[in-house]
C-alpha cells in the first residue's frame, strides 16, 4: 500500500482524475463523509488531502510515500525528494509582475514583494540586481499600489488579477507544472508500487487522452 | 544498545577505536571547508587566544593525525553541525579506512556498512554510485561545467523532464539526453546494474570504471551483502567530497538515509598525503528517534501515600518491593496532582495495598524458590547470589 498525498483543491481533483484514469482509482474518495484517509486495498493506494504548499513535507518526511506539487514549490523550498514526473497539469508562469508604466531604476534598490523569496532572491542574483525583498504570504497584487514594492513576483495564471488590478507582466521566469515527487526513501522500499504509478501517468499523458476531472469534495 | 552491537561488529574486523577531543583548532575546518556539509562552525577562543571549534566532522581530525601509514579506525563522536538553522548536536558512529585503496578494501568497507545498517532492521538497502562514472560521460558529451552541476541536480531528483527542457534550450543533444535519461531512471539490483551501464560506457577510461564495478560486486558476494546493494545514480556529492565510489544506506522504517560514505581521496592528497581513504558514518540520532520503542511504564508500582502513613514502614515495603525487582515511585497524596511529569505505572497503590503486594511477591518467590532452596545448602545459595550480581 502506497500513501499518496493530493493537494486541496483543483489541482488534487485533476491529479486524482489522472490516477483513476491510469488504473489507481479508490472509489472511497467519491463518499461524502468526514473521513481523512481514502484506501483502495485492491489497488495498493491510499489517498489523502493536505494543503498544496504542505504536500512536499509530507512526502520529504515519509508520511506520505508519493505526491503531487507546483514545481514553485520544489523550486523555493527545496526539499530533498525525487521529481519522478512532469504531470503537464496546473500550468502557469511564475512571473515578475508591476505598474504598466513601470521602469527599472539601476541606480537605487529594487523593492520585490512576494511570496516566493528563494525564487525571486536566485532570479534578480543570476542578473546582478540588487533587491530587497518583501515576504508577504497573500493578496501580493496590492503590494505595488499602495507603495509597499516596485514589482512583485508571483504566479500567473490567466493574468486577470493583474489586468483588474492595472499591473502587466515584465517578465516571465519560469513555466510552472504540477510534478510527482516521491520520498527518497520509499523509492527504494516500494519501488515497483512507486514505478508503476509513474509509468501509468507517464503513458497516459503521452497518449494525450482527454481525462475528464472529477470534482471532490475536501 | 547499538552502538556497543556496532562497536562489537568494527573490532571483529580489526578496526581500531579511535577517539578525539571535543574541539579542534579553527585552522583544519578553514584550510579544508570544501570537505565539510557546512561553513558554519562553533567557533570560540582557547584561554591561549587561539580559535578553536567544536568538531562538525570526525573523518578530518582521523585523516589529520594520520601519519601516513595504513590505518582502519572506527569511532563513536558527536559531532556539531547546523540542521534547520539551528546547531545540533549529532551523534555518530562511522569507519575510515586509509592507506592504498584496492577492490577488496572497498568491498570490506561496503560490507560492513551492509552489516551495521542490518543491525539496525533487516528491511535495508544500499544504494551505490560512481562519481567518476557521471565525470567520465560527462565530459565524453563535452558538457560544459555550469551545465554540468545543473545535471548532477536533475540526477539527485531524478528529474527527467529537467532534461528535456535542455534539450529544448539546445545545451543538450538528443543524443546525450537519452543516455543521461536512462541513467537517470536507473535503479537496479548492483550486479544487473553493472551489466546495463556497459551500454553507457563510451570511452576507454569509463570501460575500466565498469569492470572495477564488476569486480567489487563480486567481492561484494563473497561477503554476502549483494543482495542489498543498488546501484543508482541519484546518490550526488556536490562539493566533489567523494572522487568514487559513493554510496548510502537506508532502512524501511526510517524516511531518511541514516549512513552515507564513500571514497576521498582528495582530502588525503590536499593535506600532503600520498594515500586514499575510504569510510562511512552513520546518524544514530536518527535511528534512536525513530525506532526506540517508546515505554509502557515508567516504573511498577507508584506508591501514593498519606501525610499521617508511617514512614519507616513504607521505607521498609519500598525496599523490599526493589528487592524484588520492581521499579518503584513514591508520591505524597497531596502532591498527586502536581507532579511536573506524570508516572505511568503499572500499579497505583496506597501503602496498605503496597504492602499486601510485597507480601504477595515474597511468598510466590519464596513458594517456587521452595524446593530447591530447603533441599539446597549453603554452595547452591551462594552461586544463585553470585549469578544476581553478574546480572
Amino acid at each position: 500500500m502506497i500513501n499518496v498525498a493530493l493537494p486541496k483543491g483543483r489541482l488534487g481533483d485533476r491529479t486524482y482524475s489522472l490516477m483513476a484514469a491510469a488504473g489507481f482509482d479508490c472509489p472511497a474518495i467519491l463518499e461524502k463523509n468526514r473521513k481523512l484517509t481514502f484506501e483502495n486495498p485492491e489497488k495498493g493506494v491510499r489517498y489523502f488531502w493536505v494543503k498544496p504548499s504542505d504536500v512536499s513535507i509530507y512526502v520529504e518526511r515519509g508520511a506520505a510515500d508519493i505526491g503531487v506539487c507546483g514545481r514553485d514549490i520544489l523550486l523555493e523550498y527545496r526539499p530533498n525528494v525525487y521529481e519522478l514526473l512532469d504531470l503537464g497539469i496546473g500550468k502557469c508562469r511564475m512571473c515578475v509582475a508591476g505598474p504598466k508604466d513601470f521602469s527599472d531604476q539601476m541606480d537605487r534598490t529594487l523593492r520585490v514583494a512576494t511570496k516566493f523569496p528563494n525564487i525571486a532572491g536566485n532570479y534578480y542574483e543570476s542578473i546582478g540586481r540588487d533587491i530587497d525583498i518583501i515576504h508577504l504570504n497573500g493578496s501580493i497584487e496590492i503590494a505595488p499600489i499602495l507603495g509597499l514594492s516596485d514589482v512583485i513576483v508571483d504566479i500567473v495564471e490567466t493574468g486577470n488579477t493583474l489586468r483588474e488590478n492595472d499591473l502587466v507582466v515584465l517578465k516571465e521566469i519560469i513555466p510552472i507544472s504540477a510534478r510527482l515527487i516521491s520520498n527518497k526513501v520509499s523509492f527504494q522500499f516500494r519501488h515497483d508500487e512507486i514505478q508503476a504509478v509513474r509509468d501509468g501517468l507517464e503513458k497516459l499523458i503521452k497518449s494525450g487522452e482527454k481525462v475528464e476531472t472529477v470534482s471532490l469534495q475536501h | 544498545m547499538i552502538e556497543i552491537k556496532l562497536n562489537d561488529l568494527y573490532e571483529s574486523y580489526g578496526y581500531r577505536k579511535f577517539k578525539i577531543s571535543k574541539f579542534e583548532p579553527y585552522d583544519l575546518y578553514a584550510d579544508n571547508r570544501d570537505f565539510l556539509k557546512s561553513s558554519q562552525l562553533i567557533t570560540f577562543t582557547d584561554l591561549d587566544g587561539s580559535l578553536l571549534a567544536l568538531k562538525p566532522d570526525v573523518t578530518l581530525s582521523i585523516v589529520k593525525s594520520n601519519g601516513g601509514g595504513e590505518e582502519k579506525v572506527y569511532y563513536n563522536e558527536t559531532v556539531y553541525r547546523p540542521k534547520e538553522n539551528h546547531y545540533r548536536e549529532i551523534l555518530q558512529a562511522g569507519v575510515e579506512r586509509i592507506g592504498k585503496i584496492d577492490v577488496f578494501s572497498e568491498a570490506e568497507i561496503i560490507a560492513l556498512a551492509a552489516k551495521s545498517i542490518q543491525l539496525i532492521s533487516d528491511r535495508f538497502v544500499i544504494r551505490l554510485s560512481d562519481a567518476a562514472f557521471l565525470g567520465e560521460l560527462f565530459q565524453v558529451f563535452g558538457i560544459s561545467p555550469s551545465t554540468r552541476e545543473e545535471l548532477l541536480l536533475m540526477f539527485s531528483m531524478k528529474n527527467t523532464s529537467g532534461v528535456d527542457e535542455m534539450v529544448k534550450d539546445g545545451r543538450l543533444t538528443q543524443a546525450s539526453a537519452d543516455s543521461i535519461r536512462h541513467l537517470i531512471d536507473l535503479y537496479l539490483p548492483f550486479e544487473e546494474g553493472v551489466e546495463e551501464i556497459r551500454k553507457y560506457a563510451f570511452s576507454n577510461t569509463s570501460m575500466e570504471m565498469v569492470q572495477h564495478l564488476s569486480e567489487l560486486s563480486r567481492v561484494l558476494k563473497a561477503y554476502g551483502v549483494l543482495d542489498s546493494i543498488y546501484l543508482d545514480f541519484s546518490l550526488v556529492n556536490s562539493m566533489d567530497y567523494y572522487n568514487g565510489i559513493l554510496f548510502q544506506g537506508a532502512v524501511a522504517e526510517i524516511p531518511f538515509t541514516i549512513l552515507t560514505g564513500g571514497r576521498y581521496d582528495r582530502l588525503p592528497e590536499k593535506m600532503g598525503k600520498k594515500e586514499g581513504a575510504i569510510g562511512f558514518a552513520l546518524d544514530l540520532d536518527l535511528v534512536g528517534n525513530y525506532l526506540s520503542k517508546p515505554k509502557t511504564y515508567d516504573v511498577d508500582d507508584l506508591i501514593v501515600y498519606p501525610e499521617d502513613t508511617d514512614p519507616a514502614i513504607l521505607a521498609r515495603t519500598v525496599e523490599g518491593l526493589i528487592e524484588k525487582g520492581h521499579k518503584v515511585r513514591t508520591v505524597r497524596e497531596d502532591e498527586m496532582q502536581t507532579m511536573e511529569q506524570k508516572v505511568h505505572a503499572r500499579n497505583v497503590l496506597r501503602p496498605e495495598e503496597a504492602e499486601e503486594l510485597l507480601k504477595k511477591v515474597e511468598g510466590r518467590k519464596a513458594e517456587t524458590k521452595g524446593g530447591p532452596e530447603r533441599a539446597g545448602n549453603l554452595k547452591s545459595e551462594k552461586t544463585e547470589e553470585g549469578a544476581k550480581a553478574d546480572d
